[in-house]
């Protein structure tokens, strides 16, 4: 978890720039207003001196909570029109160009997605989500308040004897300032100052929404920074102990 | 247009109801009032099979004393409904294992479970709805959808060493939704297993890979196996079904490394799609699309633009998809080897088409409305032969 103010090393609004939208350029899908997903084996025509970074994010929330379609929109792909509840670990992975200092970065956020079910009633799926995994993201309801206060107890236990340190994300799904939510603003502030990290909003999605790319972009570049800030600490401590 | 309700037999206990098309779903009432009469008819040693209202026919299957399924649908016949709800019991075996459908024992907790089976029981709904003309619909209830690419044997000597790799007996490889070559293990599972495995894989735009549980309705209804899958290009998925090993990162890069230098074959399949047969494979020029069934295997190709420029037709897949439904499918799946039907065509009004059946393969092409009635038969037949004499396709 960083000290750091977000927004301090990458441009959160650099893929609005002229810079930025024409890199953005070869990640679209030209048979559907979405972006495209790259195989295992694919990469965007981006220059080749672009400096790519892996890292393995793990999906954790209630069932129905809506992780599929967050990991769907960071993605920038279709995700289906009715919810089924996903089967097994599906895993997506999301190609994210980010500019820090003066440089461009291509992440590439691999997410693990699992239905909790699966995880319930399969012992090999929780290791082989969590191994290695550089960031967990706990997503809630703010429309459903035990999601929210559920978030404390699932973070001790998914972080605790953890030797990686993975970095902790939270968003909140079902986001609409307009009416009564269940999880009020304050709550989520005073949340963000106990973890020292942002808690992200994810609103709902309206259909045939344009600029997708520009609304999920802040929260793609927070969750971009909070694990570049990750490896600077582990770097920095590698630095300090040899 | 077509529904499914699932309850318990015992308790008449709802479990789910899914429905596809431009249909009501069952109110809870009439779900309990259908639910009912065919109780009642059992209190009376009377077994309730089907029914059938002016344009809905309705079908009452039991699974293992436990599980009643109800499937209504229009346009469709008793017995792709009755084959439909055999389909969706497999499904659930498929997600739950048989032991949890047997016995009953926490009704709320079997409910929850049986969610995760819902996106693969949309796409049964799908292959046998017909009033769908939205989508590229173009599959077929019980047979998985393969393509015929150019150079099947390098492309199998290549999932043969992928099998070796991997470690599994169980592998193939999708392309762009068909299967386009598998290993001898995967064409020996059950036709049952085989064909809803091909529903689970996920396509490659909706994930990059994937590992899921599923147990093997006919082969393994009690122990689970994995189902892994990765995508190294768009369109392309590679399959395995796995024990405990490897796990899914280990399994992305063993496919890594086993398919980097197979890359431009593979894509030069994948761009066959949608004529989904080898461009050296040549029809006669009247026909724009065709359907190959085996029902021995359990298997079908279908094309709706095999002309690659004329379209006189809007929905070439759509119309094939129908003549089977509706003319084929009592060919095919009639016991009676005497009273089998070879032969079978359609004339409208901008297309024919005509069926040939040979023993297990079926051939259906789609005409344009030129081709004079009495040439189909020659150019159906002849091109039956043609594809299963053709050594650079292997049908």
């Amino acid at each position: 978890m960083s000290g750091m103010a977000s927004g301090s090393m990458i441009h959160m609004d650099w893929q609005s720039t002229a810079e930025g939208e024409t890199i953005l350029q070869n990640f679209y899908n030209p048979h559907s207003s979405g972006r495209k997903l790259f195989g295992l084996l694919e990469k965007p025509s981006i220059p080749i001196n672009i400096e790519e970074v892996s890292y393995k994010l793990f999906f954790v929330g209630k069932s129905g909570i809506g992780k599929s379609l967050t990991i769907a929109r960071f993605a920038g792909i279709n995700s289906p029109a009715s919810y089924f509840e996903t089967a097994g670990i599906q895993k997506i992975n999301i190609l994210w160009p980010v500019k820090i200092w003066e440089k461009i970065i291509l992440f590439k956020l691999q997410c693990w997605d699992v239905g909790e079910n699966s995880l319930k009633k399969y012992s090999h799926i929780l290791p082989s989500c969590k191994n290695r995994a550089d960031g967990i993201v706990f997503v809630f309801s703010f429309m459903d308040r035990a999601t929210f206060t559920e978030l404390i107890p699932s973070i001790n236990k998914m972080t605790k004897d953890d030797p990686s340190h993975p970095a902790v994300t939270v968003i909140g799904t079902r986001y609409n300032p307009a009416i009564n939510m269940e999880v009020s603003l304050a709550e989520a502030r005073e949340l963000e100052l106990k973890l020292r990290t942002p808690v992200l909003k994810m609103g709902v999605v309206s259909p045939g929404e344009r600029h997708e790319v520009h609304k999920v972009a802040p929260l793609l570049n927070i969750i971009c920074e909070q694990l570049w800030i990750r490896d600077q600490e582990y770097l920095l401590k590698q630095g300090l102990s040899s | 247009m077509v529904s499914v309700m699932c309850l318990t037999t015992t308790g008449g206990m709802p479990l789910f109801n899914r429905s596809h098309g431009n249909i009501d779903t069952f109110s809870f009432s009439s779900m309990a009032s259908l639910n009912g009469v065919h109780m009642y008819g059992k209190s009376h040693n009377m077994l309730l099979k089907s029914t059938a209202t002016e344009d809905m026919t309705i079908v009452w299957r039991e699974f293992e004393n436990s599980i009643t399924l109800i499937a209504a649908g229009v346009t469709l016949d008793e017995q792709t409904l009755s084959e439909l709800s055999q389909a969706v019991f497999n499904t659930l075996v498929m997600f739950v294992g048989i032991e949890e459908l047997r016995n009953v024992k926490n009704v709320e907790r079997l409910r929850k479970d049986l969610r995760m089976s819902f996106a693969t029981i949309e796409k049964l709904l799908q292959a046998v709805d017909l009033t769908d003309t939205t989508g590229p619909n173009s599959s077929l209830l019980n047979y998985t959808a393969v393509m015929l690419p150019p150079d099947p044997e390098l492309l199998q000597s290549y999932v043969d060493s992928w099998s070796e790799c991997v470690a599994s007996m169980f592998c193939c490889v999708i392309i762009e939704g068909s299967l386009a070559a598998a290993s001898s293990g995967w064409w020996q599972l059950d036709r049952v297993d085989r064909y809803l495995l091909s529903l689970v894989i996920p396509s490659s735009d909706a994930s990059t890979s994937s590992d899921v549980p599923v147990f093997l309705p006919v082969k393994s209804p009690t122990v689970p196996f994995r189902l892994v899958s990765c995508t190294p290009m768009q369109g392309i998925r590679i399959v395995a079904l796995c024990g405990p090993v490897p796990d899914l990162y280990q399994f992305e890069q063993l496919a890594i490394q086993a398919w980097k230098s197979v890359i431009d074959l593979l894509n030069d399949c994948a761009a066959l799609y949608p004529r989904n047969i080898a461009l050296s494979f040549v029809f006669h020029e009247s026909v724009l699309g065709f359907l190959l069934i085996d029902d021995m295997l359990g298997k079908m190709a279908i094309s709706g633009s095999v002309s690659g420029h004329r379209k006189p037709v809007k929905c070439p897949s759509h119309i094939l998809r129908s003549f089977y439904y509706q003319c084929v499918h009592d060919m095919v799946v009639e016991k009676d080897e005497t009273a089998k039907q070879t032969e079978i065509y359609w004339c409208a009004e901008h297309y024919k088409t005509f069926a040939v059946r040979d023993q297990d393969t079926v051939l259906c092409l789609l005409f344009s409305s030129v081709v004079p009635t009495h040439a189909m038969r020659l150019i159906c037949k002849e091109t039956l032969v043609q594809i299963s004499q053709d050594k650079s396709i292997s049908w």
